[in-house]
């Protein structure tokens, strides 16, 4: 496993200079790199085989967990061990993130990996695109165009493609996740179920929920892992657990045993079809209590 | 430089090091084979699974396959050549050493690397803590339970040098 010749290396300092660096690839393979922990894998096994390799580690700018107006901003280039450990993340309506960054890999993966990075990348079961399909937000993106910096906004619905695309286009820097909506009475939470404590998900699940005064459900979003189809909305199950509370956990458990008819599950290596559909069920039940628990702590 | 090469000037266990690498040349290789800093080994096949090439980088384990050497450039790398000061073992090494922590010691770079930034930010960690914290190291010989007293005596012994020294 060593990577095939790569003719450039560079380090810019600023989402421009990458953005710039990028628009000029022509015919080039040039591949942003942040964390590293996938990309590396499959440049050192000749799967990618970049001509340059643009290094996004000194761009401070995208870095960091911050209040913004419209909620909570996060740099795409902020690692796992912040997001794992953030105050303003850890058990809010948005902890669904730090429960997937603490879920991923061992502690030296989660000291290099990042949020940016593995929204870009997609893989077929990762942890961090199903929470944050689950929580909703919005994705801000730059590239140069004929001199001057363009920045879009994308939804993660419309960003999370098949496993492995994204909507982000070759010449596009992912700066940042903006988590927002509301707050008081609400929570979220993501479980991911692997063979050992650093796989990846066989089955990873996230759940928002919005409780009203009575501490019922008013409205979820979830999102699940580890199917074939990669990371997908987990609509069928967001209808049933309007109405749920944790004084019926059973009641959660249909919904979700319900709910596993409606998407396609996949039997491989793994665990078989009708293993993962108990999985579903467990993970889902857990972690709507859980979410559940977290909204009705915040006020 | 569009050659294949990156100029690279970095800290490695506070030397000043320059060299002009390829730019494929992962950072593991490049503290083997152009430092010869052979302590830091490779236990799987470069897959970044087994934790055996684990360094510091600016302070915090990572693992040395995963990166290339041109992405230290400017930064200080800490290998376990480096852990000792002087003659005098780090707490961790004399702690492996006393509660026989190693068999065949290949792992045992890898893991005094992880569990040395792991003790700086958790000075004071549970047994629990400790195994999930070597989660990313792995070891076919000790079974763990004497890696994990070693990282405990030594967390203890830590803490009593950092009391003595306030």
């Amino acid at each position: 496993m060593f990577p095939a010749k790569i003719e450039t290396f560079s380090r810019p300092d600023t989402t421009e200079q990458a953005a710039t660096l990028l628009a000029s690839a022509g015919q080039r393979e040039v591949v942003p790199i942040a964390g590293g922990m996938s990309l590396m894998q499959a440049v050192k096994a000749r799967v990618v085989r970049p001509d340059a390799i643009i290094d996004l580690n000194d761009i401070a700018e995208i870095k960091g967990i911050k209040e913004v107006a419209s909620g909570i901003w996060i740099g795409a280039m902020t690692r796992y061990v912040e997001l794992a450990s953030s105050e303003l993340l850890k058990g809010s309506a948005f902890g669904a993130i730090s429960d997937a960054a603490s879920h991923v890999g061992d502690r030296q993966v989660r000291n290099r990996g990042t949020i940016g990075g593995s929204l870009c990348w997609n893989y077929v079961a990762a942890c961090v695109p199903v929470a944050t399909l689950a929580l909703g937000a919005q994705l801000d993106l730059s590239s140069k165009n004929a001199g001057a910096i363009d920045t879009r906004s994308v939804s993660i619905d419309d960003f999370i493609g098949a496993p492995m695309e994204t909507s982000r286009r070759a010449d596009e820097i992912l700066r940042g996740v903006t988590l927002s909506g509301p707050r008081r009475l609400t929570g979220s939470a993501y479980r991911k179920w692997g063979h050992v404590t650093d796989s990846l998900p066989v089955v990873g699940i996230g759940v928002r929920v919005v409780l009203n005064e009575n501490g019922a459900c008013k409205s979820a979003r979830a999102a699940i892992g580890g199917l074939s189809r990669g990371t997908q909305r987990f609509f069928d199950v967001e209808k049933r657990l309007v109405g749920a509370s944790a004084k019926n956990p059973g009641a959660i458990s249909e919904a979700f045993r319900a709910a596993a008819e409606t998407v396609e599950i996949q039997s491989d290596t793994w665990a078989s079809a009708d293993y993962r559909k108990v999985l579903i069920e467990e993970l889902g039940t857990s972690v709507s209590l859980s979410a559940i628990a977290r909204a009705g702590e915040s006020t | 430089m569009s050659d294949g090469t990156a100029k690279i000037k970095t800290t490695v266990n506070g030397r000043q090091v320059e060299a002009v690498v390829p730019v494929r040349m992962l950072l593991v290789d490049f503290l083997r084979d152009h430092l010869q800093l052979t302590g830091t080994h490779v236990g799987c096949t470069f897959e970044g699974v087994c934790g055996a090439c684990t360094v510091h980088l600016d302070g915090e384990a990572v693992k040395s396959c995963m990166l290339l050497a041109a992405q230290v450039c400017g930064r200080e790398v800490l290998t376990v050549e480096g852990l000792a000061r002087d003659d005098e073992l780090h707490p961790l090494q004399k702690a492996f050493q006393d509660a026989h922590a190693l068999q065949c010691g290949y792992c045992t770079p890898g893991i005094l690397m992880n569990m040395s930034d792991f003790l700086k930010r958790n000075p004071e960690p549970s047994e629990n803590e400790i195994r999930l914290a070597l989660v990313g190291n792995i070891c076919r010989c000790t079974g763990y339970s004497h890696i994990v007293e070693a990282v405990q005596n030594a967390a203890g012994t830590m803490k009593v040098a950092a009391g003595r020294s306030l």
